[in-house]
């Protein structure tokens, strides 16, 4: 979705640093802002609560340093039954 | 604290699963660091659908756009077809009385939540698990009533 656009700079500098933080920082959570790596947490509301501190309502990134495989699923919205009837 | 539905509607309950009204805004902390300019700050009343099998919660992305909030993560959801990335975004939700016995609402500040496209749904937010966790549900299908407490 078009939003993601808003962090695309910093998603795609994670990507690229991806590999060489795992053995780092795996497990914990990085903000970044554009191509800078701010701060390594181990909480994601500490990561977020830095980076409004330091960017206001933003933009800016934080993400888990974890394998980038699915996380998340939302089943009804995916096969589109959210709504379904007979 | 806790929210119920209003008169117990088995049918209803089963058609329509469990919506409640709920306020979504900024986050407290972003709130306080804007500052007076907060004051300003936009919020928007949806429709949440609670959904169990839904491992994080959801907002149509229109109601995100409508309150100008920034995306601060990116997931990979999982479906039939593969994985897609979304935003990830931090809010505040308030859930209101659905019963008008019940005069109280229940403050969520903040949650993360993903963007979803629920264009044509009746309901305008996904409520996963992860609000779930930290709340006590009953679902009394053959009576038609719920409730929510925290």
């Amino acid at each position: 979705m078009a939003s993601i656009e808003a962090i695309a700079e910093e998603y795609a500098f994670f990507r690229q640093m991806l590999a060489e933080w795992l053995p780092l920082y795996g497990g914990r959570w990085v903000l970044i802002k554009k191509t800078q790596l701010v701060g390594v947490f181990d909480t994601f509301p500490d990561a977020y609560a830095e980076g409004v501190e330091r960017f206001g309502g933003g933009p800016f990134l934080v993400m888990r340093v974890q394998d980038q495989a699915a996380s998340e699923q939302i089943p009804a919205l995916s096969s589109g039954i959210l709504n379904a009837h007979i | 604290m806790l929210i119920s539905n209003g008169p117990p509607n088995a049918q209803g309950l089963a058609a329509a699963g469990i919506l409640i009204p709920a306020r979504v805004g900024y986050p407290g902390i972003l709130a306080r660091k804007l500052g007076p300019q907060g004051a300003a700050l936009r919020s928007a009343m949806v429709q949440a659908l609670l959904d169990t099998g839904a491992g994080i919660s959801a907002i149509d992305q229109r109601v995100l756009e409508e309150l100008g909030l920034q995306p601060v993560s990116v997931v990979s959801i999982g479906s039939a077809h593969g994985s897609n990335p979304h935003a990830v975004y931090s809010v505040l939700i308030d859930l209101l009385p659905v019963g008008p016995a019940i005069p109280t609402s229940m403050r969520l500040d903040p949650i993360t939540v993903i963007e979803a496209d629920l264009s044509g749904q009746p309901q305008q937010m996904l409520l996963g698990r992860d609000v779930l966790s930290r709340l006590l549900l009953v679902y009394n299908g053959p009576s038609g009533i719920w409730n929510l407490a925290l």
